[in-house]
């Protein structure tokens, strides 16, 4: 029997914006240009579009940056996750490494998701301290079986965004087929002191 | 009606060693790295380095049992080389580890290493009255692939607060740097065992 050569498979390229719907590519592989610092493979199921493996790091930034001069809740970081990324079952994952100004005065941190260009989003993470000088993070923001609606953990106390608490689960209803920023705020009691953020990273799962 | 019966379509990739593979082919090539993680790697080039494909490698994960017994000197463990120029300026490793030890109130000092042996310390606690650790230790380049950050190194677990300083380092990760496990006894009759772990890198 003559053998048949079939070509290499290759993947398209397009921007996350061009993608066709999930439902006309079911077990088609694409490479999106725009998601992650040098673009990734997503694969659909024939309902939503998943990364190949199943996650996909979109962000990840090792530059410092920090507020001082100001007892305004001021967004240190920020990133934009783009719209129609989180399917039903997704899940953003955020590590991040906070500094501070180690001295009585109290600070809070905070994460939150909003609007594209605003900080007035839900609270995913709350710590308010003191005599400290860094925090080690994590922060989770998952959908609740719908692409409308998310949930995370509970909201005040916990630095290290792990472990117990008597928050109740944290939940919103925003629609993810649009942008949203996820925003890294800090606020202080004391205009002369400092908080950062000295690395971060978001990771999608799903 | 006869049924014809085609070949299963394959992804064909060349397969190389990190140290083999092209230094300068088209944007876009993608490639098998056969010497990083558990199994083979793709990687991708971006018209200045090979990048891992969606922004992650796992770079090993072991469940080993390696312990150190009946000696008070500081003990290598177990040594995973971080490739040379696979971590980019913004690239990170997360080692999430366990330990078991005797239980006692003699140190038992458990560390990793980044670099050498002997040499950056982003993880180091002397545990005494409990039998398990499980710990989260991350090293990011700070926007450059010769300077590192982390958590302060006697976190328990390595997330949440904390007021010692952060871990800083000035390791050229374009040349191989290794991550190192090391344990030392107070006492010579007990032992430390680093159970496992799990290092991904991610940009």
């Amino acid at each position: 029997m003559a053998e048949i050569n079939l070509p290499e498979i290759k993947t398209s390229s397009l921007l996350w914006a061009n993608r066709p719907e999930a439902s006309s590519a079911k077990g088609e592989v694409y490479y999106f240009t725009d998601i992650g610092p040098n673009g990734s493979y997503w694969i659909s199921n024939g309902e939503f579009w998943s990364p190949v493996n199943g996650e996909v790091t979109l962000f990840s930034s090792g530059v410092e940056t920090s507020i001082t001069g100001t007892l305004l809740e001021t967004t240190i970081a920020a990133y934009t996750l783009p719209g129609g990324i989180m399917s039903k079952i997704g899940s953003i994952d955020l590590y991040v490494l906070f500094s501070s100004t180690n001295s009585a005065n109290s600070k809070t941190l905070r994460v939150r998701h909003s609007d594209v260009g605003s900080i007035a989003g839900i609270q995913y993470y709350n710590t308010g301290f003191s005599t400290i000088s860094s925090i080690q993070a994590f922060c989770s923001i998952k959908s609740n079986n719908s692409t409308i609606q998310q949930k995370g953990y509970g909201l005040y106390g916990v630095s290290s965004g792990l472990g117990l608490t008597a928050s109740i689960i944290v939940t919103n209803n925003r629609d993810m087929t649009l942008p949203s920023d996820i925003t890294l705020t800090g606020q202080l009691s004391n205009t002369g002191e400092f908080l950062g953020v000295a690395a971060w990273s978001v990771i999608y799962r799903g | 009606m006869s049924v014809v019966n085609l070949p299963i379509k394959k992804l064909a990739l060349n397969k190389y060693t990190w140290s083999t593979k092209p230094t300068n082919p088209q944007i876009g090539t993608r490639i098998v790295i056969t010497d990083i993680g558990p199994v083979d790697e793709i990687f991708k080039w971006n018209g200045s380095r090979w990048y891992p494909i969606n922004g992650q490698v796992n770079l090993g994960t072991l469940s080993i049992n390696a312990s150190v017994t009946a000696t008070t000197t500081n003990t290598q463990l177990h040594e995973v080389v971080v490739p040379g120029g696979l971590m980019s300026p913004n690239g990170y490793i997360e080692i999430v580890h366990s330990w078991t030890y005797t239980n006692s109130a003699n140190s038992k000092t458990l560390r990793i290493y980044f670099g050498t042996f002997g040499g950056i310390s982003y993880y180091g606690r002397s545990e005494t009255t409990t039998t398990f650790a499980q710990v989260y230790t991350s090293i990011k380049n700070r926007n450059d692939v010769a300077s590192q950050i982390g958590i302060n190194s006697a976190m328990y677990s390595g997330v949440g607060s904390t007021s010692g300083s952060f871990v800083t380092s000035t390791l050229n990760t374009s040349t191989n740097q290794s991550i190192i496990f090391a344990a030392q006894l107070a006492s010579a009759g007990e032992t430390a065992t680093l159970k496992g772990f799990k290092i991904t890198y991610r940009e």
